[in-house]
């Protein structure tokens, strides 16, 4: 099943998180930025939401299965697509790169996403993966209050591990790993750095290549 | 805003078995604010309303 309905009915708690998690919201966006190709623009976020992350990014296309997502998206600048991750709407080997950021969560396959991701890059391409880490501080206390929030009460977390094993097995390579976030949201004051690896900071952003 | 572009067809397919697809527009402006893409392979219809194209495999349309 789609996961739209909170998105769709909820826009502007998605919204007010954005507002509220402002450092939080740019350590995610700057560890993105730096995992980002310098010079395609040939590229496409997959989840793109409320068009919060490609904006800012420059990314000009985004694919979301939420409509009232896509309209805030469309208004931000982006050119939308109604579609999902297991489907995607795209021929083969067309794009420099793909986004999905904190994504994963919601995708009801996530091995198809994967596989979807591979068949439209270019050979050389790249996937870029945002996400709060399963076992991580943050990962933690979301999988603890799920069910308090609207939208993590339909998501599901995945180590790092699990990403990296899914993304093997349709081809992906050369892996790279950056991390943010070394606090808990509540006591982030400003923007974090940005560290090399995983296993400490809570959202992980990973680079990958077919 | 921004609604659909034509060279979006560059990259387009159909979601569910990757063919190509034709462009018909029924309002356009600078961009295409309403139409349809047809797969030329399986024969589904994609309708773009609002200068969006809708991509989802049939069976998940609202």
């Amino acid at each position: 099943m789609v996961k739209t309905k909170p998105f769709d009915e909820n826009a502007s708690r998605y919204e007010d998180w954005f507002e509220r998690n402002t450092f939080a919201f740019k350590s995610e966006l700057q560890a993105i930025r730096e995992q980002m190709p310098e010079k395609s623009n040939n590229g496409i976020e997959i989840g793109v939401g409320s068009g919060r992350f490609a904006a800012p990014l420059g990314i000009k296309i985004g694919i979301d299965p939420s409509k009232t997502m896509r309209e805030i998206a469309q208004k931000r600048g982006i050119e939308v697509i109604a579609g999902i991750a297991e489907s995607l709407p795209f021929g083969d080997s067309q794009l420099d790169f793909a986004l999905m950021i904190t994504t994963l969560c919601f995708v009801d396959d996530i091995a198809a996403s994967f596989q979807e991701a591979y068949r439209v890059l270019k050979p050389g391409g790249i996937l870029i993966i945002g996400f709060i880490e399963r076992e991580s501080p943050i990962g933690r206390l979301y999988q603890q209050h799920k069910n308090e929030s609207l939208f993590y009460q339909i998501a599901t977390f995945y180590t790092v591990d699990e990403v990296v094993s899914n993304l093997k097995k349709v081809g992906f390579k050369h892996f790279n790993f950056t991390q943010t976030l070394f606090h808990n949201l509540a006591e982030i004051r400003d923007i974090e750095p940005i560290r090399v690896g995983y296993g400490e900071g809570s959202f992980v952003v990973i680079r990958a290549i077919k | 805003m921004n609604v659909m572009k034509r060279e979006l067809m560059e990259i387009l397919a159909c979601p569910v078995c990757k063919g190509d697809l034709e462009l018909e527009v029924t309002i356009e402006g600078d961009e295409i604010e309403a139409g349809y893409l047809r797969c030329l392979v399986c024969g589904i219809t994609y309708p773009i309303e609002d200068g969006i194209p809708n991509m989802l495999p049939p069976e998940l349309r609202a």
